[in-house]
């Protein structure tokens, strides 16, 4: 009792748990990098937005982050995001952020950053080269100071000492800024 | 057992218990030498830091011994040690002559969170456990420079947290309570084997295969799909349809209200 179609897309699906298991790893060990003591904007939450209504399109989350606060860097965050769908996206991509915010008085860092400020400092920008970092200005934005980020496809990583380099190469551009 | 598990035999529930899995991978790892395994271990487990540094394990001890852990020779492995505060999982003691001994408490998890809260907090009462050295049975080495690791799966960040509240929180308390993860221990065995040679490379060997097969380990790049997963047009096939529709919403736009200003 089995189709073509129903097989392959019973591999895809196994391929997109495969996927998540990688990535779940991805932004736990993310936490490794951080070059400060830092505590997690959204705890252990990765994603949200996810419909649990009968009626839609899809139930599979969008993208997945992590947000890590400097506890000696006051509104200072690296982050990670990994984004899995959107009309845009030809293939899942990996970005990470340094993102300096401006943290009104009496506000905190968590009241401030917002889930998804990667993603979209991603897709309001154009023409991204792979590994290069980027200095986002955020005009409309003014919660955000300062925001740097790198994005590459995300099955090109095949290890985390990547993750690192990119880290490093996005530190380094955004020094002085 | 672990060499069977290694080979894909197992028996089902035996694979869920955490008690299993500590002495499987601890009954294997007390026959290697302190110098190599356990150096990265300890290196490895996390404090909640208190303000701007970052200590591990490895430098709290040496400052507290003022040695390395390289120089102990012999390491004690007692398993599920009894004391009035109740019974870790595990507790290791370094010593050697002339030096002032290590012990540390590991509380090791698999699928479950630590149990106790408020005064019953487990953590806070392998701290007060610590405090009181020579209550443990064995008997351990009283005046032994202490602290308690909490071994998972997850991020315990926050179950640290609580059990600092429980025991009293302060910088002292912090830097004598860390974290580690199962994963952490798969990447200092299979960091060990290079520097380890005959049986104890082995044992390297089998454990980081154990916990690689157990999935315990942590990021070590994409998985590449399955092959028959890409036809020529570099799509899913059955897909296609569904990852070109234009339409597909954003939940971002949608949901979330857009960009925060």
């Amino acid at each position: 009792m089995t189709t073509e179609n129903g097989q392959k897309i019973q591999g895809a699906i196994k391929a997109v748990c495969q996927m998540h298991r990688d990535v779940s790893k991805l932004l736990l060990d993310f936490d490794d990098f951080a070059p400060w003591p830092c505590d997690p904007v959204f705890g252990n939450n990765a994603t949200r937005d996810l419909t649990t209504q009968a009626r839609t399109k899809y139930w599979m989350c969008e993208g997945v982050y992590r947000y890590l606060s400097s506890k000696t860097h006051p509104g200072l965050v690296e982050a990670i995001t990994v984004c899995f769908l959107e009309p845009n996206l030809i293939e899942p991509l990996l970005l990470l952020g340094r993102i300096q915010y401006e943290i009104a008085e009496g506000a905190t860092v968590a009241g401030t950053c917002e889930p998804w400020d990667l993603w979209y400092l991603y897709f309001k920008n154009e023409n991204w080269q792979s590994r290069c970092p980027r200095n986002c200005p955020t005009p409309d934005a003014s919660r955000i100071k300062t925001a740097w980020v790198v994005a590459t496809p995300l099955y090109s990583i095949g290890s985390l000492a990547e993750v690192g380099d990119l880290l490093v190469a996005l530190r380094s551009a955004g020094a002085g800024s | 057992m672990l060499v069977a598990e290694i080979h894909g035999k197992y028996v089902a529930e035996a694979r869920e218990d955490e008690d299993y899995l500590t002495s499987t991978v601890f009954g294997h790892l007390r026959y290697l030498p302190p110098a190599h395994f356990w150096k990265p271990f300890l290196r490895s487990c996390r404090s909640l830091s208190s303000g701007k540094e970052r200590a591990g394990a490895l430098a709290y001890l040496e400052e507290q011994t003022g040695a390395e852990i390289d120089a102990y020779g012999r390491l004690q492995t007692i398993f599920w040690p009894t004391h009035a505060k109740g019974c870790p999982d595990l507790v290791l003691v370094f010593t050697h002559e002339g030096l002032r001994p290590i012990v540390v408490c590991i509380e090791a998890k698999l699928r479950s969170g630590k149990s106790g809260t408020d005064d019953r907090d487990q953590l806070a009462r392998y701290l007060q456990a610590c405090d009181s050295l020579e209550g443990f049975r064995p008997e351990i080495p009283a005046n032994s420079a202490s602290i308690v690791v909490y071994l998972t799966e997850h991020d315990s960040r926050n179950e640290l947290l609580d059990s600092l509240k429980a025991y009293g929180d302060s910088f002292i308390a912090r830097r004598r309570l860390y974290r580690v993860e199962w994963q952490d221990i798969q990447k200092a065995a299979e960091e060990a084997q290079a520097s380890l040679e005959g049986v104890c490379e082995q044992i390297a060997r089998d454990i980081a295969g154990f916990l690689r097969v157990r999935d315990l380990t942590h990021f070590r790049g994409m998985t590449p799909p399955p092959v028959d997963l890409m036809p020529f047009d570099g799509r899913l096939s059955a897909m296609a349809a569904i990852l070109t529709i234009p339409d597909i919403p954003s939940g971002l736009t949608h949901i979330c209200g857009g960009w925060g200003k």
